[in-house]
């Protein structure tokens, strides 16, 4: 009897089989998409969102095309130049709410949207000042989004950001995780952090949120060139470079970092990990510590009805430039290095505390969550008036401790004879 | 109600009970040796009318008054010389004159048993259908006029394939001898091996028409009596004209009939066959075919092979892991692959996800066409090289692979990655060592597939639970058919999932031979001289 | 129904293990945080005392009638027709439940892997799988639950080594900060999950050794709570409390949030298939216990006949008794475990077991 029930159910099943499969998607009818962008625009009086997608295109990647919006980047070259023929492709659509948007883009889109490959998420700058976290809830919700993916601001829409052209990867999302993994760490400026972190940093009691901020320069401005310079050299004439962060206070924007002023923030964080930290001494000599290694600790003490913060921050570094003559494998001029180093690391925690203090007053270093995590009753009293009294208010030291590890492949460098 | 209904439809649609169609309708029931000599010829001369290959010599035994005899045997099947020399000569050349012999006291044939034939497997038989039943297996019947009895002469010899390796199991290391199509070679090579009073050879003849000789072999006092009473109850229903592999015994003893797995093991090596006995199993082995079944069977003994246990532990291990991995990619892996490509996209990383979306450009079949086709068109490859002689065999499978497969790519048939899924799939599934647990494999791949087109991991899943099931509520002669893996039994794991080395290996099977479930005692771990000895338990 | 299919020991302990956790690695993590936020493992910790205490119950009560269900003997304990009534109200009880967890494998396979596929089909294919187990027997269930629990408990184990990099145990502090109100209210639910052993109130007739049965199921309680707490642990010290709180499949989401060396990322379709196995044994579980007692009620020999009904029931009650995601939520949170769980598996069982004690009345002893 009981294979018998077996075998009439599996009859049932068959017929299942006639009407088709709801979620089959045959892989060639995907667009597949790596960034989205959010904004904000106006159009007619009327307030819209905007949001923008980088599709690829996989027949012309077969074709060995690159990045749209002309030439120089990405591989093979555009061929014969217009925009239809190049693998990665900036479209865009409006609606009354991002899912709204989404879906008239629809409209144009040959293919079906799919989402779960989207690296980055960047906002535009009026979207994040009306208050990022209300908009960004679809990047909860909705199931193909992932915790994972990077999120940035950018001064502007996010659609000229999307409009860059990439100097290495075929796609723009790829170059900006490029630069968000494997260089920022390397050189500690600037900020990069995941949805999960914004989101968890958005509601949470006791603090703001950093986000990465993202510009489109062309070229970018460190890079001087002569206008000669600038056609031999042959640069795209927009490029993506991460330039500093944006502070959010309870998720609406506020300002920005630079940045400078973002490494201060990793170093009172405790993410700074690697980087160079240039010092000029007194007599002159120029010398620059490469970090190996960050750690800091927040405490706090109530000192006479007044909030008190210390920071304490440690950095180990190795010596990894020196210009002049003084004799530097000799432990005395180390010592001086690492009181200049901890110096040069001070001013710019402080420089950063500073800013965010008393001119954003948004608390992104998290002293707020730090009394809440150690004093919870404490904080109970507060916290209603955290963001605008307290936090202004405490009084916020920082000490440093700074440690030389190695000179590098040499100790004094061989004077000039 | 519908039981009802069913069984009622089953009634009027079975067939009237035949009589048993294989009963041979010549044969006379009893018919007993007549002291008439030319009666025995008369008869049979009418049996074997139309055969040619009988030889019925007529000869005078030089008594006082010369008494007739003949001698019946089939030409091919027997050994002339024998009978040229111990029988015809002793009987009528060397017969001494009966000057010295004054009276026979007793029955000629018996008289000339004991003095006359030389040769040593010799019966005396009265029943005239068991005379010719043996003449056919071989043997000399030998009839002397006024005797009721007659002699039967075991000189058998005939043409045989002589012991080689076998082909269908390779080993690098291991014993090269493999079973022949003669019973006796088999049994004789099991003797080799199992050199104890305790190994018990029982035969039994099956089939109505070629009475092929089965023999069961098991060990007693290790074997369960269970098991090897339940096998010689199934193998004594059987009631068939002929058994002519033992392939036929398998599907007639099975405990599932139905079932795509099968629940015996066969192979033809005696070094297996002989590993089984020590454990537990019984062996059946059947004439004119080399290969011998051993049950019961477990899931778990389809990926065992016999090499596991010459080589080093730490290797064999090794391997068994691999072989679980490649029987899941032979599994599993066209249906994840169209799984995965055709519901869960995401989880492929995006270069991956980008290549194969532009490997899959212009493309016309869905990817589920796609790979059921060229999971078919394998299939045909692989029977059509194992069909054409060796020569040509071998270039078609490699060239109709590769060509045909690049061919179709080059033509945008199928897309590349389809290829690879489906070559690597075919390559895992030669790694079983058992060819009916191989088969099995290969053949559920197919639902699997549909399973995942249909509802993609999910209904992977779904199609695996399902089997799962099946195969645990399974049993072999009353073994459960996953055993040891579930119910799970620690000591039996120990050569299941690992192969633990052999002088940790303490117990049999603990389903089958629990009768003596001590394999060896405990001391058996090497080590130079200070360190060996007891190990604690 | 010849009660000859016997359960080792150890089987039963992997029986309850996957029976608990089929469904609750996914459901308790984001309940506990939402009343206790970053301290629900000690609501946990909280349920393991509770299930303990259900286990002790449903052994004790059951080695006293050894050769008989709750449904046969209960009518020893408290007369004929109100045992009959309390056997039929446990029948309605399984079915729920087993409704339940069908919603619940359909709320969740719609929601994050297959959106378009009626929910129909799904519970379809799941109660195929059930009943193909069912029918065939306890044991094929037990066995194939053997097979499956390394699948299953390694999967869990893999998302929480991976993702290990991540953890940040700050996000567990301040310990208890919500009071110790919010932490017994919140472990209400993980409760009303650990005490569904009582499934061992249908399946003790079947056991090996009935008096081991109260070690097996202890054993099998404080694996439970200890995988429970780890998953709860590093899922609120990687997402943080408030999003654990926040998402309806935080373990699940802790799965997406895999990424090691840049290819190994997204795995959790895998995560996925690995539980489809716990579900379908969970489901087996209750969908054979509704239907032995059902036989059991009905005087039925041969609980075969009424598999096909009772998963028509299981797929039906699954789609109608809650109109959207938000009702299933709040049943979980509130009306599960205060008017379903508590009374069925611990209160009924507590006050026949105490009954049975003041009158005296013990079962059949058969001869073993």
């Amino acid at each position: 009897m009981g294979n018998k029930a077996v075998a009439y159910l599996i009859l049932l099943t068959l017929i299942f089989i006639l009407p088709g499969c709801w979620d089959r998607r045959e892989i060639e009818e995907l667009a597949i998409i790596n960034a989205v962008g959010v904004d904000i625009v106006e159009f007619k009086g009327q307030e819209l969102f905007r949001i923008s997608y980088i599709v690829m295109r996989p027949g012309i990647v077969k074709s060995g095309g690159g990045q749209a919006g002309g030439g120089g980047g990405g591989g093979g070259g555009g061929g014969s130049g217009s925009a239809a023929q190049h693998a990665y492709y900036l479209v865009s659509a409006t609606g009354k709410t991002i899912l709204d948007a989404s879906r008239n883009l629809s409209a144009r889109l040959a293919r079906y949207q799919f989402v779960p490959p989207i690296m980055v998420i960047i906002i535009g700058e009026r979207l994040a000042q009306k208050g990022a976290k209300n908009y960004l809830d679809i990047f909860e919700r909705h199931k193909d989004f992932r915790l994972r993916t990077l999120v940035f601001v950018v001064k502007g829409e996010a659609l000229d950001a999307l409009t860059a052209q990439t100097e290495f990867e075929a796609s723009l999302a790829d170059e900006i995780r490029g630069i968000a993994n494997n260089s920022q760490p390397f050189f500690s400026k600037g900020y990069q952090n995941d949805l999960l972190d914004v989101l968890r940093n958005m509601t949470r009691e006791g603090k703001d949120s950093l986000i990465g901020r993202l510009e489109v320069t062309a070229p970018p401005e460190n890079e001087i060139l002569s206008d000669k310079q600038k056609e031999a050299v042959g640069r795209p004439e927009k490029a993506i470079v991460l330039s500093g962060a944006a502070v959010l206070k309870a998720g609406k924007l506020v300002g920005f970092l630079t940045n400078d002023e973002a490494r201060g923030f990793l170093f009172v964080t405790g993410k700074a990990r690697r980087g160079a930290i240039p010092m000029e001494q007194e007599h002159g000599d120029k010398v620059s510590i490469a970090m190996q290694h960050t750690k800091s600790s927040i405490t706090y003490e109530v000192k006479g009805g007044k909030l008190k913060f210390k920071v304490d921050i440690k950095v180990i570094g190795d010596l990894l430039e020196h210009e002049g003559n003084e004799p530097v494998a000799n432990p005395e001029w180390v010592k001086v290095f690492e009181k200049g180093l901890a110096k040069e690391v001070k001013n710019l925690a402080e420089h950063t505390i500073d800013k965010a203090q008393h001119k954003f007053k948004a608390d992104i270093f998290g002293f707020g969550e730090t009394l809440y995590r150690t004093d919870p009753k404490l904080w109970k009293e507060i916290k209603q008036k955290w963001r605008e009294e307290y936090y202004p208010q405490a009084e916020v030291e920082v000490s440093v401790k700074a440690q030389i590890r190695t000179t590098g492949q040499i100790g004094n460098s061989l004077p000039v004879r | 109600m519908i039981n009802i209904l069913y069984s009622y439809i089953k009634k009027i649609l079975k067939p009237k009970n035949k009589d048993n169609p294989s009963a041979d309708k010549n044969t006379p029931n009893q018919v007993t040796v007549s002291p008439n000599i030319n009666t025995n010829i008369d008869y049979i001369n009418r049996l074997f009318v139309n055969s040619s290959d009988i030889v019925c010599r007529r000869f005078k035994i030089p008594l006082d008054s010369p008494v007739e005899a003949f001698v019946f045997y089939i030409d091919g099947l027997t050994q002339n010389e024998i009978i040229n020399d111990n029988l015809l000569r002793a009987l009528m050349v060397d017969f001494p004159s009966l000057s010295s012999i004054s009276e026979v006291d007793t029955n000629i044939t018996s008289f000339v048993n004991d003095n006359f034939v030389s040769v040593a497997g010799v019966k005396v038989l009265t029943d005239l259908t068991q005379v010719v039943e043996r003449v056919l297996e071989g043997e000399t019947a030998l009839f002397i006029d006024d005797s009721e009895k007659a002699l039967v002469v075991s000189v058998r010899e005939w043409e045989a394939r002589s012991v080689s390796e076998p082909e269908t199991e390779v080993v690098v290391r291991g014993p090269r001898d493999g079973f022949t199509e003669t019973l006796r070679t088999n049994t004789v090579l099991i003797r080799r091996r199992i050199k104890s009073h305790r190994l018990k050879l029982e035969s039994m003849k099956i089939g109505e028409l070629t009475k092929t000789t089965v023999c069961i072999a098991y060990i007693d006092g290790v074997v369960n009596d269970k098991i090897v009473e339940e096998v010689r109850e199934r193998l004594a229903r059987i009631k068939i004209d002929g058994i002519l592999e033992s392939g036929y015994i398998e599907e007639l003893i099975e405990d599932n009939p139905y079932s795509v797995f099968p629940q015996t093991n066969f192979t033809e090596r005696p070094d297996k066959v002989a590993g089984g006995l020590l454990e537990g199993q019984v062996a059946i082995m059947v004439d004119t075919t080399p290969f011998v079944l051993l049950v019961p069977a477990t899931f778990p003994m389809f990926f065992q092979a016999t090499e596991d246990y010459y080589n080093r532990y730490t290797w064999s291990t090794f391997i068994r892991a691999l072989r679980f991995v490649t029987i899941n990619i032979a599994l599993l892996l066209p249906a994840l692959y169209v799984a995965v490509l055709t519901y869960h996209q995401e989880m492929i990383p995006t270069e991956l996800l980008v290549s194969l979306a532009t490997a899959r450009e212009g493309v016309p079949f869905p990817l589920f066409v796609e790979t059921i086709t060229m999971e078919f068109t394998f299939e045909i490859l692989r029977e059509a090289g194992i069909r054409l002689p060796r020569p040509i065999g071998q270039a078609v499978s490699i060239v109709g692979a590769l060509v045909i497969g690049q061919a179709a790519v080059a033509a945008g048939l199928v897309s590349n990655p389809t290829v690879i899924v489906v070559a690597l799939t075919a390559i895992s599934s030669f790694t079983m060592p058992n060819q009916n647990g191989a088969l099995a494999v290969r053949f559920l791949r197919f639902p699997i597939i549909a399973a995942a087109a249909f509802l993609g991991l999910f209904g992977v899943m779904v199609a695996l639970m399902l089997m799962l099931f099946y195969l645990v509520s399974l049993r072999s002669f009353g073994i459960p058919y996953m055993s040891p893996i579930a119910p799970a039994s620690k000591s039996d794991l120990k050569d299941t999932i690992v192969r633990a080395p052999w002088w940790a290996m303490f117990t049999r099977p603990r389903l089958i031979g629990y009768k003596d479930p001590q394999r060896q005692k405990f001391t058996q771990k090497p080590g130079p001289p200070k360190k060996r000895g007891t190990n604690k338990r | 129904m010849a009660k000859n299919e016997k359960i080792s020991s150890y089987q039963l302990t992997v029986l309850i293990i996957t029976t608990i956790l089929g469904t609750s690695v996914i459901f308790v993590p984001s309940i506990t945080a939402k009343y206790a936020e970053q301290s629900g493992w000690i609501s946990v910790l909280i349920a393991f005392t509770a299930g303990v205490f259900a286990i002790f119950i449903t052994t004790i009560l059951g080695r006293r009638f050894p050769d008989q269900t709750i449904i046969e003997y209960c009518g020893q304990i408290i007369g004929r027709w109100p045992g009959k009534a309390l056997g039929m109200s446990y029948v309605i009880f399984y079915t729920i439940t087993g409704a339940t967890i069908v919603r619940e494998f359909t709320a969740l396979l719609n929601s994050m892997f297959l959106p378009q596929t009626p929910a129909l089909v799904i519970a379809f294919f799941l109660i195929l799988m059930g009943a193909a187990a069912v029918s065939k027997g306890l044991e094929v269930i037990v066995r194939a639950n053997e097979f499956i629990i390394p699948l299953f408990l390694g999967s869990v184990f893999a998302v929480i080594l991976l993702v290990m990099g991540e953890v940040d145990l700050k996000e567990l502090t301040p310990v208890a900060e919500c009071g110790l109100q919010k932490i017994l209210l919140s472990s209400v639910v993980p409760v009303g999950w650990f005490t569904e052993s009582t499934v061992l109130l249908v399946l003790i007739p079947y056991l090996n050794a009935p008096n081991e049965s109260t070690r097996a199921g202890i054993k099998a309680i404080a694996a439970v709570t200890m995988i429970q707490i780890i998953i709860f642990v590093t899922t609120v010290t990687v997402l943080g409390p408030e999003i654990t709180a926040n998402h309806n499949y935080s373990f699940l989401n802790l799965a997406r949030y895999i990424r090691i060396a840049e290819f190994l990322t997204r795995v959790e379709p895998l995560v996925m298939i690995a539980w489809v196995t716990g579900v379908t044994i969970k489901i087996s579980v209750f969908y054979y216990v509704t239907v032995a007692s059902a036989a059991q009620v009905l005087g039925m020999k041969d609980y075969r006949l009424l598999v096909i009904p009772f998963g028509l029931a299981f797929i039906i009650l699954s789609l109608i008794l809650w109109q959207n995601s938000v009702q299933l939520v709040i049943f979980l949170e509130q009306i599960w475990p205060i008017f379903l769980a508590f009374p069925f598996q611990i209160l009924i069982p507590l006050i026949l077991l105490i009954l049975a004690l003041l009158r005296k009345k013990r079962g059949a002893q058969s001869g073993k």
